[in-house]
């Protein structure tokens, strides 16, 4: 139908342009002004369904919105822990098995060891001092602690793209996350902050902080918790 | 504190650092592109100045930025900006040798121009910098948005070079976008939004030159101009593609920059500098996305059609070669990349250069014989060859290629954010049909895109699907501006022949 109406428009301007030779600027100028307002009409109408706008006020990347639809955390990472000092578990394992084997269980075994060095590579990449701490190897969240925390987001895109801070060879990294992020095994991973510690992670805080990664309790997968380290020695390391 | 506020608290603190930022970077490539271009086309009015400046800046940016990591050169400050410095100061100095004549700081500015002009235009460019990084114009994120044109930067910066273990980046995303979006890890902003939004008043201001500048009656040349922004302003596509972060956008305005100062410097040998100019862009347009290299030596087979010499043709072509060719050998000649998809791979970058020798031979050797045909028998021809490339991929995949030409049309007709554009162009086509139509070169480029498009997604191996977010359907997008301005072009030749009947009538009465 909105075809229709601009060609009915067109072939009416032509034909006003040809019986009225004197007034062609005007039918010409009239016509392209009237199909510009079908055009904007069906912009402003259609647009909005078939992409979602935002304006970046804020100067970045990551909207308010994007909390509440727990997307893109580390659209704002880089913001949180930039310049400061994260403590992180020294428990990556080395393992080394032919890669050109195609019978080598390398989804299994590049889980046990690649997404603590993926997290640690990306802290790294956001501009944290990272130290591998063998203090913290067997820390886990207790359930009841895990309560207190809050979602910044979804972090399986974030792990899907961490592959170039890594040098693992054979693009396994990578199609090692995009197998897991899409097939059943790929359940929603997190990057979690405990509610009321939000104030560590403002641009000029100073405080030390606590990385925490771990397994979620269905297939694939890990969890990744940040806090303070105040706060990690007052409610989980207790 | 929860997140909420903290989210609220880092914006507030961080976002006039941002801005500034941002806008400065903008400032700074518009006016190293200005003064660039001074030099080299000291003929270019000042508003057609204003217009190519931003883009020639990022062309030298993306260029020199590019040479630094194929080269193995760190990808630091300390080496970028000398670096783009040197590469605009070769560039000068390439045009006064090629001119015989000296660089002169009355350059910068067009004869005649007066205090009240310049005042006024800058006045204007500080505030089309700040209204772009402002935030308030819209935009459209997407995954690729963060992860292929953020997360790849960031990485570029952060290790300060290529690595092999950036798999699929290497060989799916183009590197001159990826470089326009390592300015914010470089220089301490969040988005590129601002360069984004800035590149498309540039190009809404080179538009408004080109078609004023072809209806010559003061009466008619800004209505005529005025008309056609309004009408691609309100277009769907038109909106869609300048607000949407990826590298559509940035392909579809240096096309069309391409196409325009093809067509205004071609016979002008004596104008070494819009070639210079010419090349350059044609380098960043090669460079935007990883087939970039095909739509490039496309756009040179069209631009032989024009009145340019063997040796301006092999000018445009080389630069294109040899940073394809660099890039290719770096990322299959000195790094293992083993990803297990990959759009790029050795046999399409063979056959890739393939195409760009055999474009070189055909300038060297055969053109000349070629251009003794009528333009109208050679566009024709090129077009014939564009469609019988398209039917050698259906016949060898016939379900496939079938199957993306509908959803292609599927894009277009309903759902893939076209509006009512492609009818619209067709009303524009229809108003101008009369004795004496003639087939320009912009309608030769808009018909030879459309046909590249259906040939190089078919190359991407798997189907298309339906929907505004297909990649072929993205791809499509980027001839939105060279379509809208080869139909344009002849609606503008309506309000030149109109003013000249005026003015004929005026007398006789």
């Amino acid at each position: 139908m909105k075809h229709v109406l601009i060609l009915l428009l067109g072939a009416l301007m032509l034909l006003l342009m040809r019986r009225k030779k004197e007034y062609r600027i005007k039918i010409l100028c009239s016509g392209l002004i009237l199909i510009a307002g079908v055009n904007l009409f069906l912009s402003v109408r259609d647009l909005p369904k078939l992409v979602p706008f935002t304006r970046s006020t804020n100067q970045m990347f990551y909207q308010p919105q994007y909390l509440s639809e727990g997307t893109y955390p580390d659209a704002i990472l880089p913001l949180m822990i930039s310049g400061k000092t994260i403590r992180t578990k020294d428990d990556i394992r080395e393992y080394t098995f032919d890669l050109s084997d195609p019978d080598a269980p390398w989804e299994n075994l590049l889980h046990e060891v690649y997404y603590g060095v993926n997290s640690r590579n990306l802290l790294e990449s956001m501009g944290a001092n990272v130290v591998a701490d063998q203090g913290l190897n067997d820390v886990v969240i207790r359930k009841e602690a895990e309560a207190d925390f809050e979602s910044l987001g979804m972090s399986n895109d974030m792990y899907r793209f961490s592959f170039p801070f890594n040098d693992f060879p054979g693009e396994y990294a990578n199609s090692f996350h995009y197998y897991c992020y899409y097939t059943a095994f790929g359940l929603p991973m997190q990057v979690r902050i405990p509610k009321g510690d939000a104030q560590a992670f403002l641009p000029d805080s100073t405080e030390d902080l606590v990385a925490i990664w771990e397994r979620i309790p269905e297939g694939f997968g890990e969890q990744l918790y940040l806090m303070s380290r105040s706060y990690y020695e007052k409610e989980v390391a207790r | 504190m929860n997140l909420a506020e903290l989210v609220e608290i880092i914006g507030s603190e961080m976002s006039p650092k941002f801005f500034f930022s941002q806008a400065a970077v903008v400032l700074v490539l518009f006016l190293g592109g200005y003064v660039l271009l001074s030099f080299l086309c000291r003929r270019f009015t000042l508003m057609q100045r204003i217009s190519y400046s931003l883009p020639t800046g990022l062309g030298v940016f993306i260029v020199t930025g590019e040479l630094l990591l194929v080269f193995g050169i760190p990808y630091r400050k300390a080496f970028l900006i000398p670096a783009c410095l040197l590469t605009g100061i070769l560039l000068a100095g390439l045009q006064a040798k090629c001119s015989k004549r000296k660089i002169s700081v009355r350059d910068l500015l067009p004869e005649g121009t007066d205090k009240k002009r310049i005042l006024l235009c800058a006045v204007i460019l500080i505030f089309a910098v700040a209204l772009s990084c402002s935030g308030i114009l819209s935009v459209t994120v997407s995954n690729d948005s963060l992860y292929k044109y953020l997360s790849y930067p960031h990485a570029i910066v952060y290790f300060g070079k290529l690595s092999p273990y950036f798999d699929t980046y290497l060989t799916d995303v183009g590197q001159g976008c990826a470089l326009i979006n390592t300015l914010p890890f470089l220089f301490g902003f969040q988005e590129t939004f601002g360069i984004q939004h800035a590149l498309n008043l540039s190009f809404l201001a080179a538009f408004f030159t080109a078609v004023s500048g072809k209806v010559e009656d003061g009466r008619y040349k800004n209505i005529c101009a005025l008309l056609g922004l309004l009408l691609l302003l309100c277009a769907t596509p038109y909106l869609l593609l300048s607000k949407w972060v990826l590298a559509n956008d940035y392909s579809a305005v240096y096309l069309f920059l391409c196409a325009c100062l093809a067509n205004t410097a071609e016979g002008k040998e004596e104008r070494s500098g819009e070639s210079i100019l010419l090349s350059l862009l044609i380098v960043t347009l090669s460079l935007l996305r990883i087939e970039g290299g095909v739509c490039a030596a496309l756009f040179l087979l069209c631009v032989s059609l024009l009145r340019y010499t063997k040796g301006q043709l092999c000018g445009l072509l080389l630069p294109v070669m040899v940073l394809q060719g660099l890039y290719f050998f770096r990322i299959f000649g000195t790094m293992e990349s083993t990803a297990p998809y990959r759009f790029m791979t050795e046999e399409k970058a063979l056959i890739l250069l393939g195409l760009l020798l055999a474009l070189l031979l055909y300038f060297l050797l055969l053109r000349t014989r070629v251009m003794k045909l009528r333009t109208g028998i050679l566009q024709l021809l090129l077009i014939l060859i564009m469609t019988g490339c398209n039917l050698a991929l259906c016949l060898k995949s016939p379900s496939v290629y079938l199957e993306n030409t509908k959803v292609f049309l599927t894009n277009v007709l309903y759902i893939g954010g076209w509006g009512v554009f492609p009818v619209t162009v067709a009303v524009l086509y229809l108003i101008c049909a009369r004795r004496g139509f003639r087939f320009s070169f912009y309608d030769l480029i808009a018909a030879t895109f459309l046909l590249y498009v259906v040939a190089v997604t078919f190359m991407r191996g798997d189907e298309l699907r339906p929907g505004v977010g297909d990649s072929g359907n993205r791809v499509l997008l980027q001839a939105v501006l060279i379509l809208f301005f080869a139909a344009y072009d002849h609606v503008s030749d309506l309000f030149v022949g109109m003013g000249e009947e005026n003015g004929t009538n005026q007398k006789r009465g």
